[in-house]
């Protein structure tokens, strides 16, 4: 009986599924879910320029490394469902080593790539070729409590220790506010933010030969000064180490702190009443401060298109990709979605700049917004990293020790498999 | 009696404070699912809503997001899986608990050893296979995996049922006349009742939960699950939780209301009428 | 038991069909590939056959053998816990007359909910400001301040243990009274009879009697609990400070993070060869009644 049961709908499955044959290309867009559906409208116009393609929307659930399991047991399989792919900025060197992305560079010929943000185009390439076009773009800002430093006198900080002064000033008056608020739980966000900082004292994980090297003096300040405004739980309250990006921000809208580091996505909610925020025009935007005044560092986050190079179909899939690029287009897209484009010259759109006056303040950030490290080894990387900068966080090793042992597996990871 | 009363109203408590423990989370959820946006952070925590905030549960359905096909999918799935281990596993229980034939010990080995093995590893292989024979976002492509691996408990309880129950209900069974198939049906299966309702729950709950095939599997938008449909409700860095806890209710409550029904078939113990026949 | 001839096989047939049909490949494929060395993000480097080299390299991985230990903590504490309370539960409804079906309904909630769901739920409940755990413990004294839990690795782990077992008692629950329900009535009253105080009658009569299903009991939810992913993932991440991992967390990292299928499928049959070792352990000591 149970046979039965599994015979007709296993036929029952392949007359649905069946589709009349027709001069038409079917390509797949696969990308994680976007609720504002921004791209549906780009798509719609691609397929009437277009009539002789139909483009198939393959969402995932949103979760970066949700999506990565699915890409990689697919392309595993040199699975040939895929086309048009968006991929997280981190994701873009292991899978262009892996084989499974089409080198772009006779598309990128084509398209304007100067005029595309040099911190993604960067993400973008692997070993000389381009293996996606950046789509939209994140980087790490600085949300502050404009009222509350109007009300003391204070300018937007340009350095961590005139941060370190406006939080202790304005928490004397006031104690049940945190002062800076990050994410520092053990997860990818964590790397984000750390790379900030070690990046805003002038270190960085590569040395200028570009060989990994992460045991320098910048780079333990940056992390020991990191774990010195926790510790004492005055600068950064020691919940950040329990943080995503979600916690933080609640706690930031929720009026209960001074200063939030996070992704521009915060803006527009924080000035939402919508959203319950109890700081709907008291927030101010600025660069992340540094060590030294002009030290601004901000890392890199967004998405790209590139295509699977098991796609059957690789022609049409450079032209979505190309489609999407165009300069209106990404201007629609931006515009509907909320996103940060990649493209410079839309950052002096005056739709773009009435949509989101902060653009014009904040393209310094942008153009200056720097990749996590490029390589395919990134995920085992910043997996290592996690675990012992957590733990010098939690202070049951040096930062020293912790760096150290950062270095002798990372280097042990390229010296087995390369670079 | 005293003693009996006292016992009586230590009982209760007992019982009300466990209740309480093992409800409690799923309330403060549903609580949580009827707030507005700024309440939910609010510190400290606010026991109930200011206001009832019904807008949740209108987002599980209208967001965008094709919920009531989740939930059909989840439905079609996990009936059929439970529908499915019931029938192959109480067949495979029976003889293991009534006879005894070559490769028996072998085989409630091979069943643990397959149930037990980490899923992680065996996902891309079984991927691959799917979709060679082209099941991938098929029902039956998710139904064998979760039978599959459903089977082993389904048949360790059944097994342990069975050989509770005494031989001579059928032996007097086949003296009547019947079949072994009959004998099955009519007598065993009623009086395994308890065991056979338990193994459905589970399993139904199993299936109704599994997340990581549901997820690699059937990636069309219309032959996700649910349990993998809640993560589709988050966007870019944004995670609505109104949202997601309320779709978390109505996903539990289904489950809730089925135990509530099934609960009743399962029979106390032996009753002295059937041993007597 | 009588044996007649081929029946049992063709009652078995169906069972076997299926799980052997859909299981007994990857699982082979998987030992295969343990002994090579193979990394997807490195298809030039080829798949090599290795050997047990990856095996070696297991033992000496400190993080592999922290996250056994781990996994064996988590195990020991959760499944200790759910014997106590899913028996305490048990036994208090079997007791109920009146409001049982209720009882039986609303002790399912937690098992009822999806694992990735109350994870977060829960995590969300420790939250250091707007979790409601700390606001309780405030509220009644017995902290002074809200905690961090998820940022001190022993509350973390009492954490991700409170949540387990809340999670998953109720199936422990379920089977036990499942079990508890065959029990015919009269035994009880020949116990009462004879003058055996309740917990007497507990220990000499009940838990025998019961054995069979407190096997079954147990030993999946050892086995599932040694195996445990979801609640660690969403809660900690395996943090703070890494001190959490388990063993099926790490062997995701490295098979889809790392892309390393050889090493992870190494991983995988340590954790299958240590969950067998437990079966045949429980078997063993326990053992099954009729025989």
């Amino acid at each position: 009986m149970k046979s039965i049961i599994l015979h007709s709908f296993l036929i029952f499955i392949l007359f649905t599924g069946c589709s009349p044959e027709e001069d038409v290309t079917t390509i797949t867009f696969n990308l994680g879910r976007d609720p504002t559906g921004a791209h549906y409208a780009i798509i719609e116009l691609f397929e009437e320029t277009y009539p002789d393609i139909k483009v198939q929307v393959v969402e995932s659930p949103q979760d970066a490394s949700l999506q990565h399991d699915l890409y990689v047991t697919r392309f595993a399989g040199k699975d040939n469902s895929i086309d048009v792919i968006a991929l997280d900025v981190i994701w873009i060197a292991e899978f262009a080593r892996a084989g499974w992305l089409l080198p772009l560079d006779d598309l990128a010929v084509e398209l304007p790539m100067d005029d595309f943000l040099p911190g993604p185009v960067e993400a973008c390439t692997y070993r000389d070729s381009l293996f996606a076009i950046p789509w939209f773009t994140d980087a790490g800002l600085l949300y502050y409590r404009q009222d509350l430093l109007n009300e003391y006198g204070f300018d937007e900080p340009e350095t961590w220790n005139d941060l370190q002064i406006i939080v202790d000033t304005i928490r004397r008056d006031n104690p049940q506010l945190s002062g800076f608020l990050l994410q520092a739980e053990q997860y990818e966000g964590l790397i984000c933010n750390v790379m900030e900082f070690i990046w805003s004292h002038g270190g960085s994980v590569w040395d200028k030969s570009g060989h990994w090297h992460t045991a320098t003096p910048e780079t333990e300040k940056a992390i020991q000064t990191l774990i010195d405004f926790i510790r004492t739980d005055d600068i950064i309250p020691r919940g950040v180490l329990t943080y995503q990006e979600e916690e933080s921000r609640h706690v930031f809208q929720d009026g209960r702190a001074i200063f939030l580091r996070n992704w521009p996505y915060v803006w527009e909610l924080a000035n939402n009443p919508a959203t319950g925020s109890n700081v709907v025009g008291k927030v101010g935007i600025a660069p992340l401060p540094g060590e030294k005044p002009g030290l601004h560092a901000a890392t890199l986050g967004g998405w790209n298109l590139g295509i699977s190079a098991y796609s059957d179909h690789p022609d049409e899939s450079r032209k979505l990709i190309s489609f999407f690029m165009e300069y209106d287009h990404m201007k629609q897209f931006s515009l509907d979605g909320g996103r940060l484009p990649t493209r410079m010259s839309i950052y002096k759109d005056p739709d773009i700049l009435q949509r989101s006056p902060h653009f014009e303040d904040l393209f310094e950030v942008f153009i200056n917004a720097r990749p996590r490290p490029v390589t395919p080894h990134y995920s085992q990387i910043s997996d290592i990293m996690q675990v012992y900068i957590h733990r010098a966080l939690l202070e049951r090793i040096t930062v020293r020790e912790a760096l150290d042992r950062i270095d002798g597996e990372v280097l042990a990871l390229f010296e087995r498999y390369g670079k | 009696m005293r003693s009996s009363k006292k016992s009586k109203i230590g009982f209760g408590i007992f019982v009300t404070v466990t209740v309480l423990i093992m409800i409690f989370p799923f309330v403060w959820q549903a609580v949580t699912s009827l707030k507005s946006p700024g309440e939910i952070f609010r510190v400290p925590p606010s026991i109930f809503p200011d206001k009832l905030y019904t807008q949740n549960y209108k987002d599980v359905f209208t967001a965008g997001v094709p919920f009531h096909w989740y939930l059909r999918n989840s439905v079609i799935v996990a009936g059929l899986t439970t529908l499915i281990c019931l029938i192959v596993g109480s067949f495979a229980s029976y003889v293991l608990a009534r006879f005894k034939f070559r490769g028996q010990a072998l085989f409630l080995g091979l069943l643990l050893a397959v149930a037990m093995f980490p899923q992680v590893a065996i996902i891309s292989p079984l991927f691959l296979f799917f979709r060679d024979i082209g099941l991938l976002n098929t029902y039956p492509g998710l139904i064998l995996p979760y039978t599959t691996f459903a089977l082993p408990l389904t048949i360790w309880i059944l097994t342990s049922f069975f050989r509770e129950l005494p031989v001579d209900l059928e032996d007097a069974a086949l003296i009547d006349g019947c079949s072994p198939f009959q004998s099955f049906y009519r007598i065993i299966v009623p009086l395994a009742a308890p065991g056979m309702v338990t193994t459905a729950i589970l399993v139904f709950i199993f299936a109704w939960n599994e997340f990581l095939f549901a997820l690699i599997f059937n990636t069309a938008n219309h032959m996700r699950t649910v349990t993998v449909g809640i993560t589709m409700f988050p966007g870019l860095h944004e995670v609505p939780w109104g949202t997601i806890f309320a779709a978390s209710t109505i996903i539990t409550l289904p489950l809730v209301l089925m135990v509530l029904v099934l609960q009743k078939r399962i029979v106390q113990g032996l009753t002295a009428g059937s041993v007597k026949g | 038991m009588k044996s007649r001839s081929y029946l049992p096989y063709y009652f078995i047939a169906p069972a076997a069909i299926i799980i052997f049909g859909i299981a007994l490949y990857p699982i082979l494929h998987t030992f295969y590939i343990s002994l090579h060395q193979i990394n997807l993000k490195f298809p030039d480097l080829g798949m090599s056959f290795i050997w047990f080299e990856n095996y070696i390299r297991l033992f000496r991985d400190v993080r592999a053998m922290s996250a056994l230990l781990n996994t064996i903590f988590f195990t020991v504490s959760t499944v200790a816990l759910e014997l106590i309370f899913g028996m305490i539960i048990a036994l208090l409804m079997d007791r109920a007359l009146r409001f049982r079906g209720i009882l039986r309904a609303t002790v399912l909630i937690p098992w009822a909910m999806p694992t990735v769901v109350a994870a977060m739920l829960w995590r969300w409940m420790y939250n250091d400001q707007s979790g409601i755990i700390n606001a309780i413990l405030v509220a009644t004294g017995v902290t002074t301040e809200y905690l961090q839990f998820l940022a001190e690795p022993a509350l973390a782990w009492v954490a991700v243990i409170v949540t387990e077992v809340w999670k998953t008692t109720p199936f422990m629950a379920l089977l036990l009274l499942a079990g508890l329900q065959v029990i015919p009535r009269e035994v009880y009253e020949a116990s009462a009879i004879d003058g055996a105080s309740k917990i007497r009658t507990f220990f000499t009569i009940t838990l025998p009697l019961i054995k069979p299903v407190l096997l079954v009991a147990l030993l999946f939810r050892t086995l599932d609990a040694f195996r445990v992913f979801d609640v660690i993932f969403v809660m900690t991440g395996g943090g703070p400070g890494n001190s959490t991992e388990s063993l099926s967390l790490y062997t995701y990292k490295t098979m889809f993070g790392a892309l390393d299928f050889g090493y992870g499928s190494a991983l995988s049959i340590l954790t299958f060869v240590c969950v067998i070792l437990i079966s045949v352990l429980y078997i063993k000591f326990i053992g099954t009644k009729t025989r």
